[in-house]
């Protein structure tokens, strides 16, 4: 009787424990909302607002200054040129890594890495003390070449975008099915041709993304351009100049909006295209065996070299300037730039090592949870979850930047507390970067099998023992490369914190750019070493880690 | 206490995996669901285990109803098909497990882990990862990390099918033997026929979410009940007939004998070793004369392909014993059968 009445129950969670479940899921999904779409909200209200009323004023009043149209154009055309300077370059360097049998792969591989591990203006630097009007090649080799403007910016923007470049390549050109350069041979087709027919023709995809990557990056990046763009200006230094220089909010609200449009859209195509390259091998497909072949090699050897000469280049010519009294004029040896006796001293160093290391800490928890919150505990919230923390992805950090400052230092909100404290600077390098520190966690966390899940479960396991006992143990190698992800990025970011920064709060990166600014380039120089070799000693430092704990094929650049 | 099944009924999108399916686990037994691939075994399984929902229905253990409890407190053990030991964890800290959710102290939890390993002879075995041992020693640590919580049931879903073929034999005994030592309730999943007749106490068949019949093996293989049934568990054939004007059961232009009535049936079966070959009428309720159409010698059993003269579209196959008579092709012979051996299937 009583089970024909049965009332129709409610579906269980994968995992049973509802609140448990419930309740973490609640809570990512509020802070990616207070901390993610509430900014970006405000930028766009703010665009909107005209200060008598809501409209389209500001963009009216923005898009009709002849000045505006300059700057779209000039931040298309120096991102474009760059991009391709970059995709084309890092093509033939994945090229020489991935299909020839070039020497010291994994050294050539580390070096132009390099460009990650410091903050995106120091190439700037770098090619100011080569082919400035002090460096190197006018000062000393009597060339007479002028860097500043156009094309300092594209040569920056260059240097700086190609190790993502590369990494996306060096990926598509890793897999590659032998059948089809088997069956171009026997055709007949000669070496160029079958590089164009089936070499090209199967990256083509790889390219794309790298190409829109490159661009993304070049256009939303600011630092290069205000160290050596001169009088050429560009968005992100528009930005900066109407937001710190004159305070007008409004303006900087629409120009941001304005660069979110090319930055978005180029990352909603990247995951398009990531998703047909996916597709493209098959499991039929046969690893392709690179043939010996003397003449390639000694090619592709000479042309590695070459990009080899120039990334080592910036970062040497950094060293040496910080290491001398007064470049140019007194280049004799000294250490004195590294007593940092400027400004703050030694603080935004530490400032800096002590939020990376918060954004590591808080960073993987926050993508942790929010990986098992969407792929084990299966409720409503997850698929939002899951939309909202891929994201942050496609937001300009300098955008986000000015989103935290207008939703948090409006005193309407009751987290405006925050405000000007080191703890939200955490929590904008965290939702900066969300996106990719969830994307690989939950790839990882999807390889563990659901089965131990369900194997935990029924031996009478809650999903907390689960989580604590099975899981975490099984993903922990991936967490710490997340982790060195989250603590370099934060090292190293520059625009996401510029609009941030008090006299309390300073971070290293931003000091790099002040000092810049004010002249004082030889301590300019020391900032930038000093964040290189704290990122690289943490990546020795993680890798050594991995290594003793037997942990293999853990990703730590990306 | 009996497991029972009521009504229950689990959809996935517009998939119905288990319709409106009934069925009761006798305690003490060891139960097979068997069925081809994608008739619901496995979300019938999972359905018990609590690790699925199902939209109607309920799981009643004795006179408890299951259907609110969460799967961790079911007290029930499942082996999964992939050896899914936790990767991190030795052998010995796999069965204990269990024992460390139930709170059982460090003492009481290395002796009945031991005593587990034992039961599966893989004591020597108790320091290793799963990666350092083989398939068959990973799933057997799997067996004893089930049975060491001392479950009230106990879920095994193809426990066997990732192991190579002599791997799998020895794990059968075993498996069956433990489970009468312990007279555990037990349900295995399967698709391998042999495994469910050679392990079983009860075969459930399932077909599209619907159990098809349910019956101890020797019950299923002589009185199977539907044609599917029939075809499913050992080979036979099966003889399309129609009642003529007797209501009896005619085979092509010839009458068959059958026990019982025929209710409408338009299939008969009959297993190939029911049938006997002579040259000379040998006085048996049903007599056929076929020609040979084929023959296959496979060592003890030879394989003989007949075409009945008086049916020329239906092939039947015997299956001989010893070599005491060698059939060839073209040969005139007579097919033998008493009554009890057809079939009548729904
Ligand atoms: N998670 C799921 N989502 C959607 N449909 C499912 C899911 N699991 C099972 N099904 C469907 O339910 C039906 C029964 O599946 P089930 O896995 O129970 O079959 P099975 O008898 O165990 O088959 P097999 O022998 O192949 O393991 C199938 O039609 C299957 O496609
Ligand atoms: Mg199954």
């Amino acid at each position: 009787m009583a089970d024909v009445m049965a009332p129709p129950r409610r579906r269980l969670p994968k995992m049973g424990d509802t609140t448990i479940s419930l309740g973490l899921s609640v809570l990512v999904l509020l802070a990616l909302a207070v901390f993610f779409v509430v900014p970006v909200i405000a930028i766009l209200w703010r665009s909107f607002d005209t200060g008598a009323g809501y409209g389209l004023g500001n963009y009216v009043a923005a898009l009709s200054d002849p000045r505006i149209w300059e700057l779209v154009v000039n931040s298309l055309a120096v991102s474009g040129l760059s991009a391709f300077c970059a995709v084309t370059l890092a093509y033939f360097y994945a090229y020489a890594l991935q299909r020839t049998h070039v020497v010291w792969k994994s050294a050539l591989r580390m070096v132009v890495m390099l460009p990650l591990f410091a903050p995106s203006l120091i190439q700037a630097q770098g090619l100011i003390f080569l082919l400035g009007r002090n460096g190197i090649f006018n000062r000393f080799l009597g060339f007479d070449i002028e860097i500043y403007g156009f094309w300092g910016v594209a040569i920056a923007n260059t240097l700086y975008t190609f190790p993502y470049a590369f990494l996306i390549l060096s990926a598509a050109l890793a897999v590659a099915d032998a059948r089809l350069y088997e069956g171009a041979i026997v055709m007949g087709a000669r070496p160029f041709k079958i590089f164009r027919t089936v070499t090209l023709a199967s990256t083509k995809f790889g390219i794309a993304a790298a190409l829109f990557v490159a661009f993304s990056l070049s256009i939303t990046d600011f630092g290069n351009a205000i160290v050596i763009g001169g009088n050429f200006d560009v968005l992100a230094t528009e930005i900066y100049s109407k937001v710190i220089g004159q305070a007008q909010f409004h303006l900087g609200a629409v120009i941001g909006v304005i660069l979110l449009v090319p930055a978005a859209l180029s990352k909603l195509i990247v995951e398009r295209i990531s998703k047909k390259q996916h597709s493209q091998v098959t499991d039929k497909s046969v690893a392709l065996q690179i043939r010996p072949n003397r003449k390639r090699d000694w090619l592709f050897g000479t042309y590695a070299g070459l990009i080899v000469g120039v990334f080592l280049s910036v970062p040497l010519i950094v060293v040496f300037a910080s290491l001398v009294k007064l470049w140019p004029y007194n280049m004799s040896f000294t250490l004195q730039h590294y007593r940092f006796d400027v400004q703050n001293g030694t603080a935004p160093l530490w400032n800096s090592i002590g939020v990376a290391m918060a954004t590591a800490f808080f960073g993987v928890i926050a993508v942790f949870a929010a990986s098992i919150v969407t792929l084990k505990f299966r409720t409503p919230l997850s698929g939002p979850i899951s939309f909202l923390a891929t994201l942050p992805a496609s937001i300009p950090g300098m955008v986000l930047g000015l989103g935290y400052v207008l939703a948090f230092n409006s005193l309407s909100n009751p987290l405006n507390f925050l405000y000007g404290t080191f703890p939200l600077i955490i929590l904008l390098y965290i939702y900066y970067n969300h996106a990719q520190g969830y994307l690989i966690t939950a790839t990882s966390l999807k390889q563990i099998s659901s089965t131990f899940d369900e194997a935990s479960t029924m031996l009478g396991g809650s999903a907390l023992r689960t989580l604590f006992k099975v899981t975490l143990p099984l993903l922990w190698p991936t967490l710490l490369g997340v982790g060195v992800f989250f603590f370099m990025r934060a090292m190293v970011s520059l625009s996401a914190v510029i609009f941030l920064i008090t006299p309390q709060t300073q971070v290293a990166a931003v000091s790099v750019l002040q000092l810049a600014d004010r002249g004082a380039t030889n301590q300019a120089a020391a900032f930038s070493v000093c964040i290189m070799g704290i990122v690289i000693l943490m990546l020795l430092l993680v890798r050594t880690v991995l290594w003793a704990a037997g942990a293999r094929g853990v990703t730590l650049i990306r | 206490m009996d497991l029972d099944v009521k009504n229950t009924t689990k959809r996935y999108g517009h998939v119905t995996a288990l319709s409106d399916l009934s069925l009761t686990i006798p305690a003490g037994s060891l139960t097979c669901f068997l069925g081809p691939s994608g008739c619901g075994k496995t979300t019938l399984l999972r359905v018990i285990a609590g690790l699925e929902t199902a939209e109607e229905g309920q799981i009643l253990l004795g006179e408890d109803d299951l259907s609110d409890t969460p799967p961790s407190e079911r007290n029930f053990g499942v082996v999964f098909q992939s050896y899914s030991l936790f990767p991190n964890l030795t052998a010995l800290r796999n069965v204990q497990y269990g024992l460390e959710c139930r709170g059982w102290s460090r003492g009481r939890r290395r002796a009945r882990a031991e005593e587990m390993l034992d039961l599966v002879h893989l004591r020597d075995q108790a320091g290793k990862l799963p990666e350092q041992m083989s398939g068959g020693q990973q799933q057997r640590i799997a067996i004893a990390r089930a049975l060491a919580p001392e479950p009230s049931l106990l879920l095994l879903d193809e426990p066997l099918s990732a192991l190579d073929a002599k791997v799998r034999a020895e794990l059968r005994s075993e498996i069956r033997s433990i489970q009468q030592k312990f007279g555990i309730t037990t349900i295995m999943v399967t698709h391998d026929q042999n495994e469910a007749l050679e392990m079983a106490d009860q075969i459930v068949v399932l077909r599209d979410g619907q159990i098809e019949q349910v019956g101890a093996p020797r019950d299923l293989y002589a009185h199977p009940q539907t044609r599917f049934v029939a075809d499913f568990i050992g080979a036979i054939n099966l003889l399309d007939i129609s009642a003529n004007a007797a209501g009896r059961a005619q085979f092509g232009m010839q009458e068959l004998h059958i026990e019982g009535p025929l209710n409408g049936a338009t299939t008969l079966g009959l297993r190939p070793e029911a049938i006997t070959l002579s040259d000379e009428p040998a006085g048996a309720e049903n007599s056929l004369a076929c020609t040979v159409t084929n023959t296959r010698f496979m060592g003890n059993l030879q394989h003989v392909e007949l075409r009945p003269n008086g049916a020329p579209d239906q092939l039947l196959q015997v299956e001989m014993n010893g070599l005491a008579q060698t059939p060839r092709r073209g040969d005139q012979l007579l097919a033998n059968f008493p009554a009890n051996a057809l079939l009548v299937l729904r």
